[in-house]
């Protein structure tokens, strides 16, 4: 099961709207917000193919959202626990 | 499991990569990371309030890594107040005492526990020898386990020969105990938390417990929110945190709240609310003296009209009758108190008058029904109550004065029953003035800091400091380990086991998750070290608290709060059992007095049965204000209090930063009115002052306290508001008034 | 991606003490007297360093550390308009938010530090079901006491964003 760890840029003004978006997304664990612009966030999937696509839906869907920029991969279970 | 803290790991490994590319670090503060690795989760029991909640103990690498609340406990489901949630901090202090100290050439200083103990059985047997055995005294605490108490007890009533055991719940609950033994006859509440899931009307009188006792609060909040009929008075000279929840708030002035309780009583029966039936086969009537009937009761409290009792308490008389209306038509009700009522000089009598209301509508003994005292500290049940860690009571709910349970008790101790005196030893401001005065001349202290939490300091203090003070704490400095001649360094909460005793007469199991740090060791163990260096090693064969606790069980049996069925091998398995628990396969007593409880003997629907005739008894007291009201040269009415985040002396809390981080310091609160009128801004810095000591803090000016009124958090020993605080004490439960002191500020 | 991460970090705007105009007047009407830092009896004002570029010199809150006590006194004193005199509950120095994944009443510990210390009291923040904060934007003036208060380890739940972006 990939994990990733990431930072979420965002629009400060939205940022309680963000949160509440991605509380609502499945897989997202937030970190709190830093500098008033930088959500710190992991994110988990089935597969790395999901874990992209997630990254994508919240950097589209999600008002606010700036940009989604990974800093850390960990897949070592993908094949264990799919 | 082992996958999913594995994860845990990962996660917390990610989240951190990610926080370090925009330059900030996560992972020291990150609660998620403990569940890397092998943590292993021991059932325990909170070290803060007597609310009583489970909890389980993460450990790893032999160390208390995280503390979560227990699901499957009954109190409180998993839910933990912010305290809890840094308990693991608690062990690890920087303050903790890791060797013996004692004091040599006016300075304490390191020694061995031998060198330690041969000075204090010297200055023991000394003293007995020279001044007889009530020139010694042993003070202890609410938060000791219950074992320990036993021990300290067994050694000074049955070995020394000497009743001067007490422990500060008698500065906490000694009024309630009052309450219950003059109106029931028996001590602790016949009721259950689970009435609060039935409960129709709530009555929070004199307590704050939104943050004294947050997860009761929560239980009553969520009862409400699911149910809006629900109703709720509050009874309190300051609007708290927990008014949010409120329908109703008496802003009564301090010490005042007799009245209220009277004309209440008087509106239930006039407007047709009294539970007639009730009365007729389960009520007797007493003035305190002599037994009156139900038509002379009526008469003494006619006089208590809402408009006579809104004059002297400060409320309005429409508030009393609606507060007794909403009494009155619930279909069931719950009161709940604190320290606002037993913390007085009439606080007995106040507890009686709560339980009145109870007792002439019959909302007592059915589910959602009961006359409901929340405990202050999470073992003031059980180890002394119950265990009869003060000056005139024997294990069991016994008392010194009957010469059957001083035999009773003699048998089990191996004593000849002469040897525990039939007079009560002194209580505890007695004790600390007979320090003070030298006729108290050792005294061994054990898990508590009277030197910041008793009353009135300045009278104390010195006595403190002059006579031969043996301190048994995990913490030091602490203000008492300061003025000690020798301070032993013992295990605290999770460094031993043994058995806390809540509010609702649950007995809980705390598992021993760690090794006590240095050279710290169990209270037990320090007291028996004394015990066989006097000659009584004999009386004491424990191993440890197991046996202990064996031996006190055989004391229980067959009394109103037998625990019989609750050796340690079921209470490690149990979310605790409530007494009477008379055999191993008895589940435990929710409610007393009623079909259930294995002491219910009769028909009818509740019998007092510690009553002789089974009926309980309604006072009718005069309705005492405090000792020392307001006056010019005094105007305010001082009163102390908690908050949700620090506990007590703070001695445990104040270790932990996070919660010094939302309250690092003290302050009292003032009115904006009085605030004005005295051009005092918020955060200026104040001068308290009355008859008695002065201290310095921050004003918070806030329109919380009613005018008139100042309020204090009383943990910070930089603003000591004990030295302010009056001794004055209610003459039957010797508890004192801290509750209500005249006071007067000035900008400083 | 490191070019933007910079750009907008620079970007960002600091607290600024109550009654400040807008960000873009500010730096512009700001003479760097450091009047307003010397009369905050709280030390609640600090100098922005070299860190803060074109900002330098000029004064900023970080709550974590010492929050803004809503005194109003550094207004009174600011000799240039970049502060300009307000009543307390109507300052706009930034909204709070709260990240719910840490706040721990959302994670079933009672706590109400942020709540019980806000000086709107019950207006800015309140509680939901008596247990889970929430902020009102229209009522919070960021003066960031709940920021400061938040008993979190580390990174506080509650954060306050300034008005100034």
């Amino acid at each position: 099961m990939p994990i990733s760890g990431v930072v979420i840029l965002i629009e400060p003004k939205k940022s309680q709207k963000i949160f509440n978006a991605l509380k609502k997304t499945e897989g997202v664990t937030t970190y709190g917000l830093h500098k008033d612009i930088y959500i710190v966030a992991v994110f988990e999937a089935k597969t790395t193919k999901e874990l992209e696509t997630m990254s994508g839906h919240i950097s589209k869907e999600i008002d606010g959202v700036l940009g989604v920029y990974p800093t850390y991969l960990h897949f070592e279970d993908e094949t264990e626990e799919a | 499991m082992k996958s999913l803290s594995r994860r845990e790991f990962i996660k917390a490994t990610a989240a951190s990569t990610a926080a370090a590319a925009i330059g900030v670090s996560l992972i020291p503060g990150m609660e998620k990371s403990v569940f890397a690795g092998t943590t292993t989760w021991h059932k325990s029991v909170c070290r803060y309030c007597g609310v009583g909640c489970g909890v389980m103990v993460g450990v790893k690498d032999k160390k208390i890594v995280a503390v979560k609340g227990d699901k499957e406990c009954p109190t409180n489901f998993g839910l933990l107040c912010v305290k809890a949630f840094y308990l693991n901090r608690i062990n690890y202090a920087k303050t903790r005492l890791l060797h013996p100290l004692v004091r040599k050439n006016g300075k304490l200083q390191k020694a061995s526990w031998d060198e330690a103990m041969d000075l204090v059985a010297k200055k023991f047997k000394k003293t007995i020898d020279e001044n007889g055995p009530d020139s010694v005294a042993f003070y202890g605490s609410g938060q000791a386990y219950t074992e320990e108490t036993y021990i300290a007890n067994k050694l000074f009533k049955g070995c020394f020969g000497t009743n001067n055991v007490e422990g500060n719940p008698r500065l906490c609950m000694a009024s309630a105990v009052g309450g219950y033994l003059t109106t029931f006859g028996g001590d602790e509440p016949g009721g259950s938390y689970t009435d609060i899931d039935k409960c129709d009307c709530f009555v929070l009188i004199g307590s704050n417990t939104a943050e004294a006792h947050p997860v009761v609060f929560e239980r009553i909040a969520k009862r409400k929110a699911k149910n809006p009929n629900v109703k709720i008075i509050i009874i309190d000279p300051r609007k708290t945190p927990t008014n949010k929840i409120a329908d109703l708030h008496l802003k009564c002035i301090p010490g005042y709240d007799l009245p209220i309780l009277h004309a209440m009583a008087r509106l239930l029966i006039k407007e047709g609310y009294a539970d007639e039936d009730f009365i007729k086969n389960h009520v007797a009537f007493s003035d305190g003296k002599n037994p009156m009937n139900y038509e002379q009761f009526k008469q003494f409290i006619e006089e208590f009209t809402p408009e006579n009792a809104a004059k002297t308490c400060g409320v309005t008389p429409s508030e009393i009758v609606e507060a007794a209306k909403l009494f009155g038509q619930a279909k069931t009700a719950m009161s709940m108190w604190t320290m606002g009522i037993n913390q007085r000089i009439a606080g007995v009598w106040a507890n009686n008058l709560i339980h009145n209301l109870h007792l002439l509508t019959g909302k007592i003994g059915v589910p959602g029904s009961d006359s409901f005292s929340l405990t202050g500290q999470p073992n003031a049940c059980g180890g002394v109550r119950e265990g009869g860690g003060l000056c005139h009571l024997l294990p069991g709910h016994r008392s010194v004065k009957k010469p059957a349970h001083r035999e009773a008790v003699a048998k089990i101790w191996g004593i000849s029953p002469d040897k525990i005196q039939p007079k009560p030893g002194l209580h505890t401001m007695a004790m600390f003035d007979g320090l003070a005065k030298g006729n108290v001349k050792c005294i061994w202290i054990c898990t508590t800091n009277p030197a910041q939490s008793l009353p009135n300091l300045n009278k104390y203090l010195k006595g403190m400091e002059e006579q031969f003070m043996v301190v048994a704490e995990a913490y030091h400095p602490t203000m008492t380990t300061e003025l000690a001649d020798v301070v032993l360094p013992v295990a605290m909460w999770s460094e031993k086991e043994g058995v806390y005793g809540c509010t609702e007469r649950r007995s809980q199991h705390l598992a021993k998750c760690v090794d006590p740090p240095g050279e710290a060791k169990w209270d037990g163990e320090a007291l028996m070290m004394l015990a066989r260096r006097l000659g009584y090693g004999d009386k004491f064969p424990f191993k440890g608290p197991e046996d202990t606790w064996n031996e006190y069980l055989t004391l229980t049996k067959g009394t109103d709060m037998d625990l019989t069925g609750m050796p340690y091998s079921r209470l490690k398995k149990v979310r605790g059992l409530q007494w009477p628990c008379p055999s191993e396969d008895h589940p435990g007593t929710e409610k007393r007095f009623v079909k259930g409880d294995p002491l219910f003997k009769g028909e009818g629907k509740i019998n007092f049965y510690k009553k002789p005739n089974g009926r309980a008894i309604v006072f009718a007291r005069p309705p005492k204000g405090p000792e020392e009201p307001t006056d010019a040269q005094y105007p305010f009415a001082l009163t102390t209090g908690r908050i949700l985040e620090h506990w007590h002396t703070g001695t445990m809390t104040m270790t932990v930063p996070e919660l010094n981080r939302a309250v690092p310091k003290a302050y009292v609160e003032i009115h904006p009115d009085d605030a004005k009128r005295l051009g005092i801004a918020n955060k200026d810095m104040v001068e308290i002052f009355s008859r008695r000591g002065k201290a310095q803090m921050e004003a918070r000016v806030i329109d919380r306290p009613r005018k008139g009124t100042l309020f204090v958090p009383w943990h910070w020993r930089e603003a000591l508001i004990n030295l302010v605080t009056t001794d004055a004490i209610d003459p039957g439960s010797k508890e004192p008034e801290y509750k209500v002191c005249a006071a007067n500020l000035k900008k400083a | 991606m490191f070019n933007l991460l910079k750009n907008i970090a620079n970007s960002r705007a600091p607290l600024r003490p109550p009654g400040a105009v807008d960000e873009k007047d500010f730096v512009k009407l700001c003479i760097r007297c450091r009047k307003c830092e010397l009369v905050c009896p709280y030390k609640s004002i600090k100098t922005a360093h070299a860190e803060w570029g074109v900002k330098m010199g000029t004064p900023i809150i970080v709550p974590r550390e010492v929050p803004c006590y809503l005194c109003m006194k550094c207004p009174e004193v600011c000799p240039s308009g970049a502060l300009k005199e307000v009543k307390k509950e109507k300052v706009a120095m930034g909204k709070a938010v709260i990240d719910t994944s840490l706040c721990l009443p959302y994670n079933g510990i009672i706590c109400r530090a942020c709540f019980e210390r806000c000086p709107i009291y019950r207006e800015a923040i309140t509680l939901k079901d008596e247990m889970y904060p929430e902020v009102h934007p229209d009522k919070c003036v960021g003066c960031g006491i709940c920021e400061r208060v938040c008993l979190l380890t580390d990174q506080p739940a509650i954060t306050v964003i300034s008005r100034h972006l």
